[in-house]
Order: structure tokens, then sequence, then C-alpha cells
């Protein structure tokens, strides 16, 4: 046990001798973590960005060079001279301007054809795989973000870890330890009481000598009460330094991305925020769809990472984008496409080596109809867990994985 | 290295706060299965069996159940059979919503076919979250509470997930299968669970063939249903797959698919012959460690989580020498001396269900304020016919994290709050959830089109006239009611009904004080019940009234 930690638990528990009615508590001052370190301001912050339905990469990443793409895409396929050139054969989806020119700045890394082996084609198996990089899903009862928290941090008391912004909480997250705070929206992250009863809720919620469980009870609810001080603290006097779009009863995104923007901005301990985009499953209609997806994923994105450079934060983060699947080739007779395998990840950061990884799949050797992977979803895992978060990625995803040069 | 004072008061707190390991305090709980004698039969007594076998219930139905004496109030509780149960939600005629064969085939084309499939999907949706709404209501109303805790006790053992079976309607026959065996015989239970078509799609039997086996459903009957790691071999697995081979359903119903049974010789827990799928789960059911595990599993689940050796080996005798009836076991496990032992009382953390169930029961709220409790529960981390995964919920601290015993104390706050509370505590997602939920239960089903869009993803823009307002807790009746005036007789008799523990000084002396703050006990009837609101609300958001 380290030093820290002996000194932070026995303040912790001694603080609860001592008569705390005199003073108006702050329980930042409270909780068990009191004299923990200053936040480790050199440490480095994973965000990832789940795109949930199964995006389709074709029309993500364009193969624009290739005539199978518009053989098959015959509805959904997207003008060449539109595609915003990534070189003879690759391009971006013509809203993705942002990330176009992220992308010339060599900050933006795209892995092709990512999968994993016997591909599942429902939403439910597929992001059960994605969230616990296991072929068994949720045979295996942690998530790979879980598991890398808990293997990195066993000393740690902090309770902002992880920070997931969103209705459900991903599987993704599940952990035995560091157990993710979960929200949609900061300001709601709170007691929800009358402010007038709030000193009797305090009183009835600070640390306490007791039978084991109660005490320990006691001890979550003092740091929720930190936990949500700062969150909503820092939430509400974030000033950002890039314009974000505003968001709607659609999508929050751009919220959701401002939030972890002002909590990295507030050095708060949190190492992986989390934050979803739904909507992905175009089974008709793809176009006018898919077009509105791009657009605001390229502009929240394209706002968050302005802001963070002009915050001075560029060079702690690192944003991974995901999707459980792409899509069929072959669009369906709805001007839709259907569930497919392989598809593009994304990563962001000044870290990143950019460019293109692992190559483009074919559109005429298929699987099934679908495109081969290319590569293995969990060597991006690997990289992002070992070369950006510095954690020792075999202890978190049970074996090695086929090292790929992201960072 | 810290300096030695500091060392040896953290030591000292450590040995004074840290949970013991689990075999030592297995070891001190000196529990028994002696039955609790007569003395110790007290109101507090009759409120915990009432708490842990049911959902709990008001000071009255504590002092009932008292009163009638230990073996009588037991038996109150578990011999339900036969008796009636009139308040319970009036049965829906939940259907089959997937296309029929022809139907589908007819449709043509692709296209058709797609649409028929979308169409099929958004009213089965709608169907499941009636079916757990329908099943939250039970939980409520039935004057059985035992049949629906031990319900739940199956739910979480043999799970199954709508995520995976994408049937409500074989959800639903799943629940009422694991309602129909609640407390009956543990043996007909397993045999009838085995060739349920959600567990056989769930644990994916339906694709176990002979020469193509598939060790699922085989692996999982030993490892969680009845036996425990360390109690059988890889290669009993592979040979009790061989005997589930064939093991599939048609529709709504088991087929025993005879060309894809593997009919040779297996050897299985290091017996040969050629074993079908009923004689291996019987061959099962006559391994030791059976009857061990299963009474370990249902004495952690209603008591606490350090059953000793000498209390395991005598329920896994009694269930033993009754060939796997339930109820003898439990009668011996609701009338012992363990059971109302120090380390079970008022020791277990609420699951979502049982917080909200037992918030509902215990201050006698209209059940009409709970529809959308699935809604609730699934927020706080219990999304009931969809365990996380196929161990169940993990429960214990596992249901406590920040945000989440933040939100436990909001939304109890919201369903003891006064009407201007409703807004606080859940978001306007949450409330739109429950909202369409309230419709939809009241219209028995019929979503009107505006909800075609699924439910997840579309917050209502307004609240239209339609649809009863959600009523409110009327806190003032119930002192009333109950003549209590003087604020110490109020303070008593909600903190006997809501905290499962006695409540030490401060607790006491922190709620008391904002009882008569501002100079004391309100007089009119606003400000009266604007105080009780606050009171509860407070008495909820304690880390005490996480404790069953």
């Amino acid at each position: 046990m380290s030093q820290n930690t002996t000194r932070r638990t026995f303040l912790g528990q001694g603080l609860a001798g001592i008569s705390l009615a005199a003073t108006a508590p702050s329980f930042l001052a409270l909780s068990s973590r009191a004299l923990a370190a200053e936040p480790a301001k050199d440490d480095r912050i994973l965000v990832v960005l789940q795109l949930s339905g199964g995006n389709d990469g074709i029309s993500t990443v364009v193969p624009h060079g290739d005539d199978a793409y518009y053989k098959n895409r015959r509805a959904t396929a997207l003008a060449k001279k539109d595609v915003l050139r990534i070189d003879e054969y690759a391009g971006f989806n013509p809203s993705l301007k942002r990330m176009h020119g992220i992308y010339g700045e060599g900050e933006l890394a795209i892995i092709q054809g990512a999968s994993y082996p016997n591909p599942n084609r429902s939403h439910f198996k597929a992001m059960d795989i994605w969230h616990t990089a296991d072929a068994r899903g949720r045979g295996v009862d942690t998530g790979w973000v879980g598991r890398a928290v808990d293997a990195c941090c066993p000393d740690v008391e902090d309770p902002n870890l992880v920070i997931n912004i969103g209705k459900t909480l991903p599987y993704a997250v599940e952990a035995k330890q560091h157990k993710a705070v979960s929200f949609t929206d900061p300001s709601q992250y709170r007691w929800a009481g009358r402010a007038s009863d709030k000193q009797g809720f305090e009183k009835l919620n600070r640390p306490v000598t007791a039978a084991d469980q109660i005490q320990w009870l006691h001890r979550v609810a003092v740091d929720a009460q930190s936990s949500s001080d700062e969150i909503r603290k820092a939430a509400r006097d974030y000033k950002p330094k890039a314009e974000y779009p505003r968001s709607n009863a659609r999508t929050q995104l751009a919220g959701d991305l401002r939030t972890v923007a002002a909590l990295i901005r507030a050095d708060l301990a949190t190492r992986v925020y989390y934050v979803s985009f739904g909507g992905f499953d175009t089974h008709n209609n793809q176009n006018n769809r898919h077009t509105q997806l791009m657009d605001t994923l390229d502009a929240s994105l394209g706002a968050f990472w302005a802001d963070i450079k002009a915050q001075g934060l560029a060079d702690r983060v690192c944003v991974m984008v995901f999707s459980e699947f792409g899509r069929r080739v072959t669009e369906n007779g709805s001007a839709g496409t259907d569930h497919g395998v392989a598809g593009p990840m994304f990563l962001l950061g000044t870290g990143v080596k950019g460019g293109l990884h692992a190559k483009h799949p074919s559109l005429t050797e298929l699987d099934k109809g679908d495109l081969k992977m290319s590569c293995d979803f969990r060597s991006v895992y690997q990289a992002v867990l070992g070369d950006w978060l510095r954690m020792e990625p075999v202890k978190i995803l049970g074996r090695q994985f086929d090292k790929l040069p992201l960072f | 290295m810290p300096n030695l004072p500091k060392t040896t008061a953290f030591i000292a707190l450590l040995l004074l706060s840290l949970p013991a390991h689990a075999d030592d305090m297995a070891m001190q709980t000196g529990d028994t299965l002696e039955p609790l004698p007569a003395k110790d039969w007290t109101p507090a007594a009759a409120a915990h069996l009432l708490r842990r076998a049911g959902f709990g219930g008001s000071v009255a139905d504590a002092q009932r159940l008292h009163a009638m004496g230990l073996d009588a109030a037991v038996g109150s509780l578990l011999d339900w059979e036969g008796k009636p149960d009139p308040d319970v939600p009036a049965p829906r005629i939940f259907q089959t919503t997937r296309p029929g064969r022809t139907q589908y085939m007819a449709a043509g084309s692709e296209d058709a076919r797609r649409k028929l499939r979308q169409e099929w999907r958004r009213r089965d949706f709608m169907q499941f979250a009636v079916i757990r709404e329908w099943w939250i209501q039970m939980m409520l109303r039935t004057r059985h509470p035992l049949r629906e805790r031990m319900t739940l006790l199956w739910h979480g053992h043999f799970t199954s997930s709508m995520r995976d079976v994408r049937n409500s309607y074989h959800m639903y026959l799943q629940n009422t299968l694991l309602r129909r065996h609640a407390a009956g015989n543990f043996r007909d239970l397993l045999h009838a669970i085995s060739k349920d078509p959600a567990m056989l799609e769930y644990l994916d039997n339906r694709q176990n063939r002979k020469g193509h086996p598939n060790e699922n459903y085989a692996r999982e009957v030993m490892e969680l249903f009845t036996l425990g790691t360390g109690n059988y071999s890889e290669q009993d697995i592979k040979e009790a797959a061989r005997a589930l081979t064939g093991w599939t359903f048609g529709g709504n119903r088991f087929v025993f698919n005879k060309a894809q049974h593997d009919d040779g010789s297996k050897t299985i827990m290091g017996r040969t012959a050629n074993f079908d799928g009923d004689q291996f789960l019987d061959l099962v059911l006559g391994q030791k460690a059976a009857p061990r595990y299963l009474a370990a599993k249902i004495f952690r689940y209603f008591a606490h989580d350090y059953p000793n050796e000498a209390v395991t080996n005598g329920l896994a005798q009694t269930l033993a020498s009754h060939d796997w009836e339930l109820k003898p076991m439990l009668r011996t496990l609701f009338r012992s001396r363990a059971f109302y032992g120090p380390y079970a009382r008022g020791t277990q953390i609420k699951s979502p269900v049982v917080l909200l169930v037992g918030l509902g029961r215990s201050l006698d709220l209209d059940p009409e304020l709970l529809v959308g409790g699935s809604a609730l529960a699934a927020q706080l981390g219990q999304e009931l016919m969809a365990p996380p995964n196929v161990k169940g919920w993990p429960g214990g601290r596992d249901w406590i994290t920040t945000s989440i015993l933040l939100e436990r104390y909001n939304l109890c706050g919201t369903l003891v709050g006064a009407q201007q509370d409703k807004a606080r505590g859940m978001s306007r997602q949450g409330r739109g959830q429950v909202y369409r939920l309230r419709r939809m239960m009241e219209k028995n089903l019929e979503p009107a089109d505006d909800e075609a869009e699924s439910m997840e993803m579309t917050p209502p823009t307004r609240q239209r006239g339609r649809g009863r307002p959600a009523p409110t807790y009327d806190v003032l009746a119930t002192v009333r009611d109950r003549e209590l005036e003087a604020p110490n007789a109020i303070l008593d008799h909600f903190c006997t009904t809501l905290f499962a523990n006695e409540v030490n000084a401060e607790l006491r002396a922190t709620l008391a004080d904002y009882l008569v703050r501002d100079g004391g006990y309100p007089q009119n009837a606003r400000a009266q019940r604007e105080r009780l609101h606050g009171l509860l609300r407070l008495i909820v958001s304690t880390p005490e009234f996480q404790l069953n």
C-alpha cells in the first residue's frame, strides 16, 4: 500500500471523529481522497466516442477510386467530385470538412477495415464484443475500459476515474473497483432536493464510524457529493475557446463533448471519458440521415478539437471513434444499407501518427457480401492502452495482438 | 514511511472497519437453524421477515404478522397456493408478435419483409415494456409477495435476457414458468426451465445438434444453476452437451428433435449410459454439491452473504431429504436464528426493484404512482428481463456508485415528494418514458401513431391532455389516519416504517430538528404537508435507507 493511500485513508476515516457541525462542510475536503495528490497534470486522457447503430464506413471513408463502389451503391453513393480526397482511392465524406482539415495537419489516424474474427451482425452482440474486447461478449463480466482503470489504479481513491455521459451505461466501463460516474447532463448530477433542505441532507450524508456496510455507504455518499460539486462547477464555469454547434433534442453530441472539455480543463482525475452518439442504423433512405449524422459528428468533434487545442490541452487528449460494425457493401432496396462487418476507426490527437493505417478492405473480395477485416480492433485498443495511456495492454486484453504504429 | 502514530491509528481503524474475510465471518456468525425463541419474535423481527420474504410493508402489516406468531407468520407468506390474489393487475393477453412464417413468405419482396420485421420489432418492444411494467405492478399489488421474491430470485438465477431472446412473449412465458414453480420443487423447475423457449434461445441449446454440439447450456447448468465451479470437468460438459442435443423449440413450445439427438453412450460424472437430457439433469441433481450450492445461494439471497457450514449443510439436507421440495427448506430458513441474527438484520443493500417496490409497499403508495417503475429500476442498474450477463446481477455493493446513489435518492424523493417536486430528480427522458408507459398501460398496449419511434429516442415535446395525471402520495392523510400529532410520534412512525435498522441518536436528531425547524412543527395543513414531504425526502436520501 502506498504512503499516499495510507494517509488518505487515514484522514478519510479520521475526520469522522472530528466534529464538523461548526463549519459549512466542503465535501471535497471531507471525501476519502481529501489529501490526494494534486491531479497529475501530465496524465494522458482518452475520450471514447461510440457511434451506435453501425456506421456505414463506406460512406464515411469513401472508396471513390473504386468502380465497385459506384456499382454497388447506386442510390447512396457520394459523387466523386464532392468527396474530400485523401488519395487516389479514398476520401472523406463531404460533410467531414473539419476532420479532413485535421487529417491534413497529421493529427488524425484512420484505421481501415477494423473488425474481429467471426463477426456478429446483431447490434447487441457486436457491441458487447467491442465493449468487452472479447469474442465471448458478456460471457466476460467486465468491460475493457473498466479493466483498464482497475488494473492501472488499484490504489486510487478518486471516484471520477471514468466518466460516462449518456442515458445508459456502456458495458465497456463495467468494472470491479472503479465504477464509472454517469450522467446525461452535468447540472442534474446532484441531490435534487430543495435548497432549504440541503443542510439536513449534508448532515445525513457525511462520514460516520459505524457498522461496515453503513460506513461504506456513507463514504460513497460523501464521494458522490464531492464528485457532483466538482463536475457541476467545472461544467458551469467553463469558458470554451471555440464555438460549439448548438445541441438539439436529436443529438446531444456537441453539448456532451463540451462537457468533456470542461472536465478536462478542470483537471479532474478522470482518465477515460465515454460519449455515445446514436442513430447510425440506416436501413432506409440513408443519404439524408447519414449526411446529418456526419454533419453533426464533424461540427461537434471539430469544435471539441479546436477548443482542446486552444485550451493548450491537446498534448494530453486522444479521441477514439468506433462503431459496432460497418454496413453491407451492396445497398438494399430501400436506398439504405444493412448490417455489415468491417469499418473504419479514428484516432484524433497530436500524439497520433496521422494517416491511413491498415489497408482498405476490397470491395470485390467479400465475405458473404461484407467487407473482410484488415485489422483486429483490439490492435487499436492495445496501442491506445499501451502507447497512449501507458498501461499494460496484455493485462487488460488478455493477450497480445498485432502491433499497429498508431502513436 | 508514514510516521508511527499514524500507522498505528490506521491499523486500529482497519481492524474496526474492514470486513473480515468471508471465511472468518462464516466462522464467527454463530448462526444456527434452531428456531427463533418465542421471546425474540418481536414486531421488529416480523418487519424483517416481511422485508426479506416480501418487499416490506406498513407498520400495521408487520404488526399483523407479529400477532400470528412465528410459525403462522412464515406460513402466511409461504403457503399461497389456492388463496385469492384479487388485487393483482388484470391478466393481459400477451401474445406473440412475430409474423407467422406463411405471412412472412407471402410478403414477397425483401423490402416488404424488412418492413414486416421492423413492424414486428416495434410491436415487440412495446409489448416488452408493458410486460415489465406488469411485473412491477404484480410485485406492488400481490398478497403473495414471497412468490414474487422467489420469481425474482429465479430470474437472477436462471437468467435469460430480452437482448438475446428478442421475443417478448417468450420472456413472458419464462416469467410465468418461474412464478409457477416459485416455491415448488427445484427438480421440476430445472427440468422445466431447460425446456423453456427463452432459455433454449438464450443459452443456445437450440443450436445443440448431434455431431455439432453447442456446450453453452450444458456448461451453465452445472456452473451456475446447480453445482458451481470445481464440481465438474470439461469432459463432463462435452458429454452433457451430447445428452442435450435435439432439445429445441418450435413456435412457443419445447420440441424434442429426435433426428438431432445423439443417443450414443456418454460418460458423465463417472457414470456411463445413453443419457438423454432429463437423465443428465437428474444425474446432476444427484451430486453432493448440488443441494449445498442451492442452499447457500438461497441463504445469501434472503439472509446474508456469510452462511456457515452448519447452516448450509442443514438447509442442503432439508432440500435433499424432501427430494428438492423448496418449501420445507424455506420454512426452516425463515424460522431460524440465523435468519434473524445480527449478520442478517438490516445489512443487505436493496436492489433497485426492492428499493422501489419496497418504498411503494411500506408507505402504501398508490401503485399508479409507480407506473414506469421498470424504467426507473433500469435507470438504477436493474433492467428486468435484461440482466447484464448470464450470472445475473452481482448485487450488494455493485448496486452502488456515486452517481447511482444520488439517483436512488432523487427517484425515491420524487415518489414521496409533493406534486411540485415531481419535476425534480428525474431527467426529461425519464419523465417522458414514464409518461409513455403510463399511457400504454392505460390503452392496453395500443401505441399511438406518434409512438412508432423507439421509446428510447424521442422524449415527448409536450404532455397532452390524454392520460390521467400522476397521483401524489398524500402524506397528510397518512398522518391523520393514524392520529399522529406530536412531531415525535410522527417521526417514530416514519422511522419504523422506512428504516430497517434502529435509528441512531444522531440521525434521529437531524430528522427531529428538521421537523420542528423555523419555529416548530407547522400548524396549517399546507405547511405541514410541505414539511412532511421534506422529511420523507430526507429519509430516503440517506445511506441508512439503502439497507434492508
